[in-house]
């Protein structure tokens, strides 16, 4: 054992220990590199500025200007797995850092971040456009909220991404979680789709933000944390278990 | 490998003169449905276009709750086989099938081989074009004609008309078909457009969802732009006779038809001109 | 015959090709050499209309080809072997291709059968190797039994059976008359595939001679025997002279 171990050269000079940081600062990196994903952020961001100006509600966080946001953090996250598994990239990855679930942690963890602050521009913006209105009216609590749905949506990407691992359907897949099903399934309906729609992020969200829906407090938080535990799981324990 | 299976591949080669030139344009409509036909996913989205239209129809149906006789002839049974929300998402999938079906040719590279065989590229385009548009249209009719008897067998004893020649329904069938070809030509401009799988994908759901969606929510005052999306002409068009529970925001004028028009056309000279123009 | 004249593309600052002006005669192989980025396929691409020059123009057998109606029958291509839909099977594959040109399905089974893919023509190609992807682009290339082929790095990937293969096929539809454009960064299977060659580095021609006319070029040790053949090696050290000023990426270079 011992003639084994020594056959591994000693570390040099230009190598330290990698540590969970160094992860997470590749993942960082390999985020920004391509252009997409500063502009997206950057078209996020002055779209919702513009609606958020232009909206004729007395409500600080309108729901559907949200959508968008929801929708780029799910896709954010999504592209940090599957142009991985699209480009073979995943091959090159997982031989420099063979242990997965590190690798998922330092990803999720860069999500989290960026999706988040994503969010919380957002929602500055808005606390900003509806001062005149509102007389800025928001909660601790309403912005938290409203930071969080970010980082569940952008780990919900990632689930997704995980799932599918073709660029195509993530992309169409993100948007029926997303998006599509919380236009479609909403509360006022019948008992079913009452039940399933409040099961679904946005309107744990907007229950938190601007207090529409009959859910209580603990439940949406609740809703909202289950929804990130999961996703964060699946993608977890999927990587792990999977041939790439 | 010997020299003679060489030889014999390449034993007419003497004489070049057997070219048809230009293609014709029957041949390029063949290929792009071979392209189509030999991929399994084309054929699982079709399978779920239906299974979702039937599963729509009979829940939509199966939930009626405050028809009377009294009322039911104020009620248009067409709002249940033709489910608002049921053929948004029919619309938004036969956009994205129209979209990766050019997107997909780009991101494999396979465009450089078909281009290559095909080198006038405004003639590919126009044939694919009718190939995405035809089954498109194929599917829409498949997805009435489960939808309707299904509906109407859920609706017996509420509400009547919704055999084939009850008032309105051919109108409905015919613009329900068109929806679907119109939306896979606008994918297919979004494809020519942004040439890469998932960015297509995304931008085909934006703009033929989320953005009416939020064009029409009230959040910012632009609804007039959201009627005169593709989804909300074919309301128009298809079921406001008689007065129903389901307001339409469009009369059914030659307005609407003009605009239901105006959408492929400027998709497809869209589509033609940016793959004509650009380099591959 | 492949005429340009003049060529040159501009991608906003970078001159990837610059002024090419050369002929491929029909009845030998002509080998396409150059250092990685030297402009090799910007010049294919434009040769065959996918990209449209900045300046300059190209012909195949004198016609512009992105006027032709119909490709297959006149250039038979090989780019890039991934330049397929992996979700397809290789025969829907080829027939798109040969329906797109009128051709029928006979045709198709045979190239299948040339190129040895037959068994596995009904899989999809995204489970192919890249040596089977290889075999499926020069199918394709054959498709139409065109009287100019165009491949780029048509061996990459094929094994050694294969590349005998390949090498017999080249100087067998060279031996026909076919105009044989192969380019290659591969020195020893030119010596043994290509009569004439184009050079070029930086976008620039650097060479347009026969094979041993080039060879004669290496640098001392190296010396070009009496016959046609090529003393081992020497294509290579002559290749890394004419080239030693235009390679644009080398091991061990620094600013």
């Amino acid at each position: 054992m011992s003639a084994e171990t020594a056959v591994l050269p000693a570390r040099p000079a230009f190598a330290r220990r990698a540590r969970v940081t160094d992860l997470v600062a590749a993942e960082w990196l390999k985020l920004w590199s391509p252009w997409y994903t500063a502009a997206a952020s950057a078209a996020v961001v002055v779209l919702s500025v513009v609606i958020a100006q232009h909206d004729p509600k007395p409500v600080v966080f309108d729901a559907p200007a949200w959508l968008l946001m929801m929708l780029a953090a799910g896709l954010l996250g999504a592209q940090t797995v599957v142009t991985e598994h699209a480009t073979g990239l995943v091959r090159s990855t997982l031989t420099a850092v063979p242990d997965r679930r590190r690798l998922v942690a330092a990803k999720a963890a860069v999500v989290v971040g960026v999706t988040a602050a994503l969010a919380l521009v957002l929602a500055s913006a808005d606390i900003v456009n509806s001062r005149p209105t509102t007389a800025g009216s928001a909660t601790p609590g309403q912005i938290a909220a409203c930071g969080a749905l970010g980082p569940v949506c952008g780990l919900a990407g990632m689930a997704v991404a995980t799932l599918a691992r073709h660029l195509a359907t993530t992309a169409a897949g993100v948007c029926v979680v997303l998006g599509a099903l919380p236009l479609f399934l909403q509360p006022k309906q019948n008992r079913w789709e009452h039940d399933v729609s409040n099961a679904l992020p946005y309107y744990s969200w907007s229950r938190l933000a601007s207090g529409s829906g009959t859910m209580t407090v603990p439940v949406a938080w609740g809703t909202l944390a289950a929804w990130a535990v999961a996703s964060f799981l699946i993608t977890v324990i999927i990587l792990d278990r999977r041939d790439v | 490998m010997n020299t003679s299976a060489v030889t014999s591949i390449t034993a007419t080669a003497a004489a070049n003169n057997g070219i048809t030139d230009p293609a014709r344009f029957r041949d390029l409509v063949a290929a792009e449905w071979i392209k189509i036909r030999g991929q399994r996913s084309s054929w699982f989205l079709v399978a779920f276009c239906v299974l979702w239209d039937s599963l729509a129809a009979w829940y939509s149906g199966g939930h009626v709750t405050g028809v009377t006789p009294a009322n039911a002839g104020s009620i248009n049974p067409l709002i249940y086989p033709f489910n608002n929300t049921a053929w948004s998402l029919l619309a938004v999938l036969a956009a994205s099938f129209g979209a990766l079906s050019v997107a997909g040719e780009y991101s494999s590279g396979l465009i450089r081989s078909t281009i290559v065989a095909v080198p006038t590229r405004g003639r590919i385009m126009a044939a694919k074009a009718a190939v995405v548009a035809v089954c498109a249209a194929c599917v829409g009719l498949a997805c009435s004609a489960a939808a309707l008897p299904i509906a109407g067998s859920q609706l017996a004893g509420k509400l009547t008309g919704l055999g084939p020649t009850g008032p309105g329904v051919p109108k409905a069938v015919v613009a329900s078909a068109l929806l679907l070809a119109i939306s896979s030509l606008i994918g297919m401009a979004i494809g020519a457009l942004i040439r890469h799988p998932a960015g297509a994908v995304t931008a085909t759901w934006s703009a033929l969802l989320f953005v009416p969606a939020l064009l029409g929510s009230g959040s910012i005052n632009l609804s007039a732009a959201a009627e005169r999306m593709p989804v909300q002409l074919w309301t128009a068009i298809s079921h406001t006779q008689p007065p129903s529970p389901q307001p339409a925001p469009l009369a059914p004028t030659p307005m609407a038809w003009l605009l239901y028009a105006a959408w492929p056309t400027i998709s497809v000279a869209v589509a033609v001109w940016v793959v004509r123009r650009r380099d591959v | 015959m492949i005429e340009t004249h003049e060529l040159t593309k501009r991608f906003k600052n970078v001159t990837a090709v610059d002024g090419l002006t050369f002929t491929v005669q029909p009845g030998r192989v002509t080998g396409f050499l150059g250092p990685n980025g030297s402009g090799k396929s910007t010049t294919l691409r434009m040769i065959l209309g996918l990209n449209e020059p900045t300046h300059g123009s190209a012909l195949i057998d004198g016609r512009r080809f992105r006027d032709a109606g119909t490709g297959l029958r006149r250039v038979g291509v090989l780019l890039d072997a991934g330049d397929v839909h992996k979700g397809r099977s290789a025969r829907t594959h080829l027939m798109a291709l040969a329906r797109s040109n009128g051709i029928g399905k006979r045709r198709v089974a045979r190239v299948l059968e040339e190129v040895g893919l037959s068994a596995v023509a009904r899989r999809r190609v995204g489970g192919y190797s890249l040596g089977m992807r290889q075999r499926l682009g020069i199918a394709a290339a054959l498709l139409g039994d065109p009287p100019v082929l165009i491949f780029d790095e048509p061996i990459n990937g094929l094994d050694p059976e294969g590349i005998r293969w390949a090498r017999e096929l080249f100087r067998q539809l060279a031996a026909e008359g076919r105009t044989v454009f192969v380019s290659s960064h591969l020195m020893s299977e030119m010596e043994h595939t290509a009569d004439h060659l184009i050079v070029i580095g930086g976008g620039k021609l650097l060479a347009d001679e026969s094979l041993a006319t080039f060879a004669g070029r290496a640098p001392a040790p190296a010396t070009v025997p009496a016959v046609p053949a090529v003393a081992p090696g020497a294509l290579e050290a002559a290749f890394m002279t004419v080239t030693a000023d235009s390679a644009e990426f080398r091991a061990g270079d620094r600013p």
